[in-house]
């Protein structure tokens, strides 16, 4: 069955937010309404119209619309009108019969698969798969033939052949609720197995469940048509299909009687599509927002001001060595939300990166630092961009290039170390393929030069067995491995320049010195220039030769590493500079700093 | 109105005249053979073994490949086809048949008599639908290489007639025990099934025999056939050219003909109310004549001719045709539509509060609208009718099984032995409760033994008897409808709802 | 791999058997009056009982269906009751309709579909609109409907197809293809939606991911990105719901085949279980069974190589 799409990846959510959410939405609302609308004809309509749906009038057959029958007579002379509002009745009868038994099987099966493994899971889950084996209307036409063509039946055992829809969703909701804590904590307090799974996981898989409650009835109305149409439903009571059947016999001679049950069915079924994508739309928002607040912390925090002048004539102090490659003046960089709003989260940002040279920007999380580095490479997310300001590389303002010139520029002249290594490789192809290919692209390499430099790139970057890992995709190596693997790549191409964005605070600590080791070589290897961005001075202090420390979104002091370690002008840095000591043995280069100081 | 699948519907609806000598009929001058015919029909053979050939409607898929041993000609005179000649004795029940000479299987093997005898014998034994009509073939007597008679239990006035259908349709004996007969016809017909390009079940493609016998009987050098069961797909199909001839509803017809159609008409069936019940076995109401003739004079036939088939049809108050001996059209008014006087006759019975009867239907096969307006029209004079629905496959095995007092059905109209024997004897199988009656004993004595004087005589008194019992309740007999275009003409063969094979020809 | 595919192939098995024994029990509770829908109301009661023996009506159930198991296992699945064809044979060419417009369908719409998703995707604007309309259309309107509509339009009104028919590809290639249109597209357009929308959906998540900043920060053009990664990852889900939807189109097309009179399995399941053609519905039921595991089978096969790590779970 079309159907199902269980949509497991919905989280678990309260009813009254999504109703909240919902209430929000004017298509939503408008689907609703179409569909009480269409409930309450069925209902209450009957008891409106003064003809009954199977009074045939000779006078009437194919009559046009009159004050009598206000939509016509059909081909027996019935009262459309009465037929369609009875039909309705019966159409929608049936698809709740359908749903119910859906429901009932499914989520009982799903409560009860999912709670507790073992056998019933097994026999269950393997019959849902015979099941959807199966293709609906054919079995249903099998069926009809074994007990005849009662619309009632049909649809009780299409509700079994939709119980798998209900079945997954649920067994795999249950399963990942199972083992959550509350479940745990509601176990531990003595709650009985059964009102455990009936009161909380029953809230949890509320939400998703009536979501597919309103997809499986659109298919079961579909379906329900379908048969009817075909002429093997039951003739006897008015159905949406039935009526479609007998208007399509006379389409030459009325072919007006296919838009009325035709209309009702696209109606129906389209408001609940919309009120089912209105309330998927809800839940994902609810996830979604969480989730963005998590990650998009940085823009968020550029909307407090800071301003201290200090700060910014330190900023513009900086000096610029004659050999700088990478010039970043005055940068400003914005992210525009949903609702228009611009928030700036990068404000007046100069540096610069000399070949050779390796040059920190650190600050905490949602400093900037890391849009600053981003805006170097032109990569900011969606939504991001450089609202002024410059990004001088070899003469060039980077900030003014259009795109297909700045694919000239990434790898080949400045490069990109990420943070996270393993989501940072596309985990459908091998590593071998995604170091070759810019090899092959951009330095124009044939493919046995570009697998050797590969080859030469890992086992460079102290991978230890480089054909094995050649050949493996990103899940096969350990997140260390992951990183030198990144590091290989960004230096594949010789660039000038490397960005390296927190490139170590993601690994384990006994391998966050070998990976520095490596950039430093490499730094050293090939003359490279480096802007690190991270958050810890020890980094800093380990490999950079110059530091600016940003906040919120500025920079608020930077210079020498020995300088500002020794002798930190601002607050900022040097609560961050306390932060980090704080229960730590001092670093040896700080305390060097220190005995130097006393020589200067 | 009969919109799907006639073919559970009558089928032995068969042909007037009984030419009970041996003349023979001057075949036809050498016809113009066209290109190709495309056919629609409503619903494909079964097997092509001719033991499964079921019910007329499916004629034209065996006669292309299939000879009989004689031929009904369009109007229902019976003409020579593989037997020559046909003498019957004195007291009708030995019949000679000399047998043509020069007619051969694909295969090489010849007929002759002993093929002929073998496939009756077959047939007789078989469980082909129509089995029984060879029933009174006592014996099969071979008396030369092509010649041969047949001796009858009985006389059987209308056995002729069964010589021209399923029943004599000669097939190679040797291929008589092959499962692929049901897939490769094996017989002398004037058509090739082309095995590569037909799909059974929807499109059956014949190619001209190039060595047939009698080259008079083939118009087309190629024939396909498109099973087309829904009524709107036939209509479509004839509009946009997808095929010459097609059958569609009454409903359609001024679409068809204003799209430049001709209508081919044939009335072949009465459609109406049977009351098996008579003996009272299952509603004890309708052993009361009064409230059978009570629920006939509650149907307004007239206007449901008018409304619900659009005109096309003949209203008729008996089950006899109008080509029959025993046709007198002052019986088609014997019961007018008068509801007064129909619940007069009720209260008259003692059910002047009303009643109820149970009955059975089914919309795959009879337009819901005739039910409802059945319903409707009795309950206007007091008479609940409840219908129990049930698919076209099963709506007659309901009805035949005794399930119901009465039906709304569409009967066929074949020859008056053949309508007697289908609706009016204690075994007729449309006498569902096999209700006896003496005087219609006598009068059918007549019919079979007393010779053509004394069998006009019965037939006229026996038609009388049955509609002043109020047996039936024959609303009219509806016109089936062929749409030709204007290449292809058509002739409706007597007494059956679909055109043999040989009665199409090109228009040039 | 090969493992993978045995114990799927061990679990369609199974799944098949279990199908196979269901159906025929099931059926055949309820065929006593078969001969009677085979003669027709002519038949007499001899006549009833013979065909009854005929098509062995008359032996026990189980003994019945061990007969027809041990033949079904070598290919043989038996003959129609109604027209002696063989089952094989019978569904053979009816197959090749169907699986044909399936197929088609499968192609136009995919093609289509990842064109539509890619493009609102990347683009947005009125194609996204245009996907997200196609959505509520394709998921709400049934497509016999749509069939329904199409015919009235094109075939009716303006003439401009053919109403009813197939051609084999074989006799015309026009004439194949003017016959397939309206079918097609009465069935693709829910296949377009969902897939178009998973797409888009996916490609969307895809692009935000890390991995395709980094793939830029390469210098690797954005073309070669969308189309080679971005695409990969997000063809994996797009796959899912197609295996989905390949039982539902089999449902689909039985209708809407019904609609243009295309002789293919949707015509001979619904003569055959009208009648109760209890080998022909045997062999339909357990045909479109292993199609549809077969089908499933290959696309988690895909599955598999689009995503490397499914291997090892």
């Amino acid at each position: 069955m079309t159907t199902l799409e269980a949509n497991n990846s919905l989280l678990p959510m309260g009813q009254g937010s999504l109703w909240k959410r919902v209430k929000r939405d004017p298509l939503a609302l408008m689907s609703l309404g179409l569909l009480v609308f269409v409930a309450l004809a069925a209902v209450l309509g009957p008891f409106l119209v003064p003809h009954d749906p199977n009074q045939a009038s000779l006078g009437s057959v194919l009559a046009p619309p009159s004050a009598e029958h206000l939509l016509g007579g059909d081909t027996a002379g019935r009262d459309i009108l009465a037929r369609l509002l009875y039909a309705s009745r019966y159409s929608l009868l049936g698809a709740l019969i359908a749903l119910g038994t859906a429901l009932i099987l499914g989520v009982t099966g799903g409560l009860i698969a999912g709670y507790y493994p073992g056998w019933f899971d097994g026999v269950s889950s393997w019959l849902t798969d015979l099941i959807m084996a199966l293709p609906g209307v054919i079995v249903l036409l099998a069926a009809r033939a074994v007990i005849g063509p009662s619309m009632w039946w049909s649809m009780f055992i299409f509700g079994i052949i939709l119980a798998p829809s209900f079945f997954r969703l649920v067994r795999s909701l249950v399963h990942g609720v199972r083992d959550e804590l509350y479940v745990d904590a509601a176990k531990v307090s003595g709650v009985s197995d059964f009102s455990i799974v009936f009161r909380h996981v029953l809230t949890v898989v509320r939400a998703p469940i009536i979501i597919q409650m309103s997809m499986v009835s659109v298919i079961a109305i579909a379906v329900q048509a379908g048969l009817e149409f075909l002429g093997v439903g039951d003739m006897t009571i008015p159905t949406w299909g039935s009526m479609l059947n007998e208007a399509y016999s006379k389409i030459y001679i009325a072919p007006q009687g296919l838009i009325w049950p035709g209309a009702m069915i696209a109606i129906t079924c389209s408001a609940l599509v919309l009120l089912a994508s209105a309330m998927r739309d809800a839940l994902e928002r609810s996830r979604g927002a969480s989730r963005s607040r998590r990650r998009k912390r940085g823009p968020a925090a550029g909307n407090t001001r800071l301003t201290s002048t200090s700060v910014s004539e330190s900023t513009r102090s900086v000096e610029t060595p004659e050999s700088s490659a990478l010039e970043v003046i005055d940068l400003q960089v914005a992210y525009d939300d949903e609702a228009g709003r611009i928030t700036t989260v990068v404000h007046d940002v100069s540096f610069s990166v000399a070949r050779g040279e390796v040059v920190g920007l650190i600050g905490e999380s949602g400093s900037g630092k890391t849009q600053t580095a981003f805006s170097a490479l032109r990569l900011l997310p969606a939504g991001g961009s450089i609202i002024r300001g410059q990004v001088r590389w070899k003469g060039r303002d980077l900030a003014a290039l259009s795109e297909k010139d700045m694919e000239g520029i990434r790898g080949t002249q400045i490069a990109y170390v990420p943070q996270e290594p393993m989501s940072n490789l596309d985990p459908s192809f091998t590593i071998g393929s995604q170091l070759m290919t810019p090899l092959r692209r951009r330095l124009g390499l044939s493919r046995a030069d570009a697998r050797a430099r590969s080859l030469d790139l890992l086992d460079r970057v102290g991978i230890p067995n480089p054909k094995r890992t050649f050949e493996a995709y990103p899940h096969e190596v350990s997140g260390g491995m992951a990183q030198r693997i990144l590091i290989a790549g960004a230096v594949s191409c010789d660039p000038e320049l490397l960005i390296a964005d927190e490139p170590t605070s993601s690994l384990d600590v006994t391998v966050q010195a070998d990976v520095l080791d490596l950039l430093r070589d490499l730094q050293q290897e090939r003359n490279l220039g480096i802007l690190l961005v991270t958050h810890s001075f020890g980094v800093v202090a380990d490999i950079c030769d110059r530091v600016a420390v940003m906040q919120q979104g500025r920079i608020v002091e930077d210079g020498p590493v020995r300088t500002i370690l020794r002798r930190p002008a601002h607050d900022y840095t040097r609560s961050l500079l306390a932060a980090m000591l704080q229960g730590r043995e001092p670093l040896s280069m700080l305390t060097d700093t220190g005995e130097e100081g006393t020589h200067e | 109105m009969f919109r799907t699948k006639w073919k559970v519907s009558v089928a032995a609806a068969v042909a007037v005249m009984l030419v009970l000598t041996g003349c023979s009929a001057e075949s036809t001058p050498e016809p113009v053979v066209g290109g190709t015919l495309t056919i629609g029909d409503v619903a494909g053979p079964g097997s092509f073994d001719p033991v499964d050939a079921a019910g007329a409607t499916t004629y034209p898929y065996y006669q292309a490949v299939y000879d009989s041993l004689l031929r009904a000609a369009p109007d229902g005179t019976i003409v020579p086809m593989l037997a020559t000649t046909w003498t019957y004795n004195d007291d009708e029940t030995v019949l000679t048949l000399e047998l043509r000479d020069d007619v051969e299987f694909a295969d090489g093997a010849r007929f002759d008599a002993e093929v002929a005898k073998a496939n009756l014998e077959r047939y007789r034994d078989s469980s082909a639908t129509d089995a029984r009509t060879l029933a009174v073939l006592a014996d099969v007597v071979v008396t030369g290489e092509f010649s041969l008679e047949l001796h009858l239990s009985q006389p059987d006035p209308a056995f002729l007639v069964y010589l021209t259908t399923a029943a004599s349709y000669q097939a190679n004996p040797a291929e008589f025990d092959n499962p692929d007969l049901a897939t490769v016809p094996a017989g002398t017909g004037p058509y090739i099934l082309d095995q590569e390009r037909t799909v059974v079940g929807s499109e059956y493609v014949y190619t001209m025999n190039p060595d047939y016998w009698d080259p008079s009987l083939i118009h087309y050098e190629e024939i396909v056939i498109k099973v087309l069961q829904d009524t709107t797909a036939r209509v479509n199909a004839l509009q946009s050219g997808q095929v010459d001839v097609a059958s569609a509803s009454a409903a359609d017809r001024a679409v068809l003909e204003a799209a430049g159609l001709t209508t081919n008409r044939n009335a072949v069936n009465w459609f109406g109310l049977n009351f098996f019940d008579r003996d009272g076995v299952l509603n004890p109401a309708l052993a009361d004549i009064r409230v059978r003739q009570a629920i006939i004079h509650a149907i307004d036939t007239s206007a449901i001719l008018q409304s619900l088939a659009v005109g096309d049809g003949t209203l008729t108050g008996q089950i006899f045709p109008t080509r029959s001996e025993a046709y007198d059209a002052q019986l088609d008014s014997a019961y007018p539509f008068d509801p007064e006087e129909s619940r007069r006759l009720l209260a008259e019975a003692g059910y002047a509060d009303g009643l109820s009867i149970d009955m059975a239907s089914t919309s795959g096969l009879i337009d819901p609208s005739y039910f409802t307006t059945l319903q409707q029209l009795l309950g206007d004079v007091g008479i609940t009718v409840t219908f129990t629905e049930f698919p076209v496959a099963d709506y007659v095995g309901n009805l035949l099984n005794g399930n119901y007092p009465m039906a709304l059905f569409l009967f066929g109209q074949a020859t008056d032995w053949e309508i007697i024997n289908q609706y009016i004897t204690p075994n007729a199988r449309w006498n569902v409760f096999q209700v006896e009656d003496p005087t219609v004993a006598a009068l059918v004595n007549d019919v079979q033994f007393g010779g053509p004087d004394v069998r006009s005589a019965a037939l006229d008194e026996l038609n009388q008897y049955v509609i002043d019992n109020a047996w039936f309740g024959p609303w009219y007999r509806p016109d089936l409808l062929y749409f030709t275009n204007s290449t292809t003409s058509v002739e409706m063969q007597s007494g059956r709802a679909v055109p043999y094979i040989y009665n199409y020809s090109p228009i040039q | 791999m090969l493992r993978f595919v045995v114990r799927r192939g061990i679990s369609a098995a199974l799944l098949l058997a279990g199908i196979t024994v269901l159906t025929f029990f099931l059926l055949n509770l309820f065929s006593s009056e078969v001969p009677r829908r085979i003669l027709g109301e002519a038949a007499g009661p001899e006549q009833l009982t013979l065909k009854a023996q005929e098509i062995g009506l008359d032996r026990p159930l189980v003994e019945r269906f061990i007969d027809w198991a041990g033949r079904a296992i070598q290919g043989d699945l038996g003959r129609s009751w109604f027209t002696g064809e063989t089952v094989v044979q019978a569904l053979g060419s009816r197959l090749t309709v169907t699986l044909t417009l399936i197929v088609c369908t499968i192609v136009v719409a995919g093609v289509i579909a990842v064109v539509l998703g890619i493009a609102s995707a990347v683009r947005g604007g009125w194609v996204d609109k245009v996907v997200q309309v196609l959505g509520v259309i394709g998921l709400a309107v049934p497509s016999f409907l749509i069939a329904l509509a199409l015919v009235t339009v094109f075939a009716i009104q303006l003439r401009l197809l053919p109403a009813i028919g197939y051609v084999p590809i074989t006799t015309s290639v026009t004439g194949w293809m003017l016959a397939l249109l309206l079918p097609v597209t009465a069935l693709a357009i829910d296949i377009v939606a969902s897939i178009a929308q998973q797409i888009r959906g996916s490609m969307v998540d895809s692009l935000q991911r890390d991995y395709v900043r980094t793939l830029r920060s390469r210098g690797l053009s954005n073309a070669e990105i969308v189309y080679k990664h971005v695409l990969r990852n997000a063809a994996g889900p797009a796959l899912s719901v197609l295996a989905l939807k390949f039982v539902g189109l089999l449902s689909g097309a039985v209708i809407v085949e019904q609609v243009f009179a295309l002789p293919g399995l949707g015509q001979v399941a619904v003569q055959s279980t009208a009648r109760g053609d209890i080998p022909l519905v045997m062999g339909i039921v357990i045909v479109t069974a292993m199609i549809v595991v077969i089908v499933n089978l290959v696309i988690d096969i895909v599955q598999v190589w689009l995503n490397p790590k499914v291997r090892l779970s």
